[in-house]
């Protein structure tokens, strides 16, 4: 099995507040991972360290290792832009920029000094091929992406981050502000994703897990309590913790 | 029926008390305004190019005031907004934490220094500069005008702009940053764009200011009613000539009649900054807001 990331000892802190306790785990490429657990247990700050989101807040700090291609991201030279590059993020409530829905999925490759209309145009509709919001969108893209409802929203912020052809797609529990049928589309689009890419989604809700995800890590109170293939940590979890949380003695 | 309390007493007759003395304002204005048109006729009045209101017969061209204003207030936002800009991209990307709460401190200081001082300034200092350095038969002229109005706009237009930037949704600052864009990134291509609106408003309320101001013009502008044509030129602006000339006229006569008048046409146009102003920032609101 291949490895995109792998986590050695990593701990967290917001101030003197430890959020991630020696966290050591790897994360199979071309798969979906889950991360699951209580509310405050971690899991957010978790993904935001892997792209370093977290680095904004003054008072965050990290130690430990995460490696991405042989090379600890955490490191202080590790140059942000190229690791958001290859790590992208999808946020719990839908982020287009208040723009057309072509400048939203072109955004990235502007940044990154692509011009040519031919090489943003194509990717511009293979992205949001491959989010499953072309054809809902196709016959106007210069439409205001504020115009389209919460699912397709969700799905064009996933081309958006598909544009810049990342490694790891890491997603900040997606589906919590949108519809159910919505979150099945999103559902459908990062199981087809996950054939290219490596995906780690951050959900409370189980089933969701049970549906898409081929490993899951549970988290509780900033430790990893437990990882592995996703029908084995549903049928049968090592740990009592995990038992516990996924029969719904703490939620 | 409902009952009225005295809170509600309060509320409803501040409310149209308020309406009521911006009326009697209006109404003030033209009453001792109108008087003017039996004398001289509205095209002359707004369209005569001479402002000559002691000689005989006197004459009552207010188009030069007109322009000189003009010209004073957009030369000034010229300038104001893109320094305004720079401090405020200074002082919430680039200054170090301590440093940019220093400067806030110092832009609200800087905002509480009286205008007159600052026409002070402009008359004693920059006036003598500005004749050398440009080699001017004077000092005090639109340039001046124009430079000191700056001075007194830029804290209140930069305080603005940095509450728009610092108040940005953190969401898509995020999204941003996601993709691998740079702060600078960020400002010019998310930021920036997304705050067109309340910045187009800034720029109306930053006119506004500049528009109605009177002592530093009065001071630095040259009090010269002539058609400005260069920046370098003496001017008198609208509300400069009432200051300057409003204590030696006599009640009645035309003069006082064009004076108001005077006032009434900044009344209006002040009006119509402030009405453009609010409706840019309801139009963004309601294209912010998310459907």
């Amino acid at each position: 099995m291949e490895f995109s990331l792998k986590i050695e000892n990593l701990c967290a802190y917001f101030g003197e507040k430890k959020i991630l306790d020696s966290i050591t785990f790897d994360i199979p490429s071309k798969a979906v991972t889950a991360i699951v657990g209580p509310s405050g247990c971690g899991k957010s700050t978790f993904i935001r360290t892997i792209n370093r989101m977290n680095d904004r807040f003054e008072n965050f700090r990290a130690s430990g290792k995460i490696i991405l291609d042989g090379e600890n991201i955490l490191s202080k030279g590790y140059p942000l832009e190229s690791l958001r590059m290859r790590v992208g993020m999808v946020f719990q409530r839908p982020n287009p920029f208040p723009k057309s829905i072509y400048e939203n999925v072109a955004f990235g490759l502007k940044i990154h000094g692509i011009k040519n209309k031919k090489v943003l145009d194509e990717t511009v509709y293979s992205s949001l091929k491959a989010a499953a919001v072309y054809e809902q969108v196709k016959d106007d893209l210069s439409l205001n992406a504020y115009k389209l409802s919460g699912g397709q929203q969700q799905r064009l912020c996933i081309a958006r981050a598909l544009a810049v052809k990342p490694e790891v797609i890491l997603l900040d529990e997606p589906t919590s502000a949108i519809d159910p049928i919505a979150t099945k589309q999103i559902e459908e689009v990062l199981e087809r994703l996950s054939k290219d890419y490596t995906i780690v989604i951050v959900t409370h809700n189980i089933q969701q897990a049970a549906r898409i995800a081929d490993y899951i890590a549970f988290f509780y109170l900033g430790k990893l309590i437990e990882f592995g293939k996703a029908e084995k940590i549903l049928t049968s979890p090592k740990e009592k913790l995990t038992n516990d949380y996924l029969t719904g003695v703490y939620s | 029926m409902r009952k009225i309390n005295a809170v509600d007493t309060i509320l409803w007759s501040s409310g149209w008390i308020s309406n009521v003395i911006i009326i009697a304002i209006i109404f003030f204005l033209f009453y001792n305004w109108m008087p003017l048109f039996r004398m001289v006729s509205p095209i002359e009045f707004f369209f005569g190019t001479k402002w000559y209101p002691t000689v005989v017969p006197p004459l009552y061209g207010t188009l030069p005031l007109l322009v000189a204003t003009i010209e004073i207030s957009l030369f000034s936002l010229i300038l104001t907004f893109p320094i305004s800009l720079v401090v405020t991209i200074f002082m919430t990307f680039v200054a170090p934490k301590k440093i940019r709460y220093l400067l806030k401190v110092f832009l609200e200081f800087f905002s509480s220094i009286p205008s007159v001082v600052l026409g002070l300034i402009g008359l004693s200092i920059l006036s003598s500069y500005l004749q050398n350095v440009f080699n001017l038969d004077t000092g005090l002229n639109i340039f001046n005008a124009s430079l000191m109005l700056t001075f007194l706009t830029i804290p209140m237009a930069a305080s603005m702009m940095e509450d728009f930037i610092v108040s940005f949704p953190i969401e898509q600052v995020e999204g941003a940053q996601a993709l691998g864009a740079t702060n600078m990134e960020i400002l010019w291509k998310v930021m920036i764009p997304g705050l067109k609106g309340p910045f187009a408003s800034i720029a109306m309320l930053s006119m506004g200011r500049i528009f109605g101001e009177t002592m530093i013009v009065l001071m630095v502008a040259g009090n010269a009613a002539i058609f400005p044509l260069s920046v370098f030129d003496p001017a008198k602006p609208l509300s400069a000539t009432i200051a300057a000339e409003m204590g030696e006229t006599a009640v009645g006569t035309s003069h006082f009649y064009a004076l108001f008048g005077i006032g009434a046409i900044i009344f209006f146009i002040t009006l119509v900054i402030n009405i453009i102003g609010e409706w840019v920032r309801i139009r963004y609101e309601r294209e912010m807001r998310r459907s």
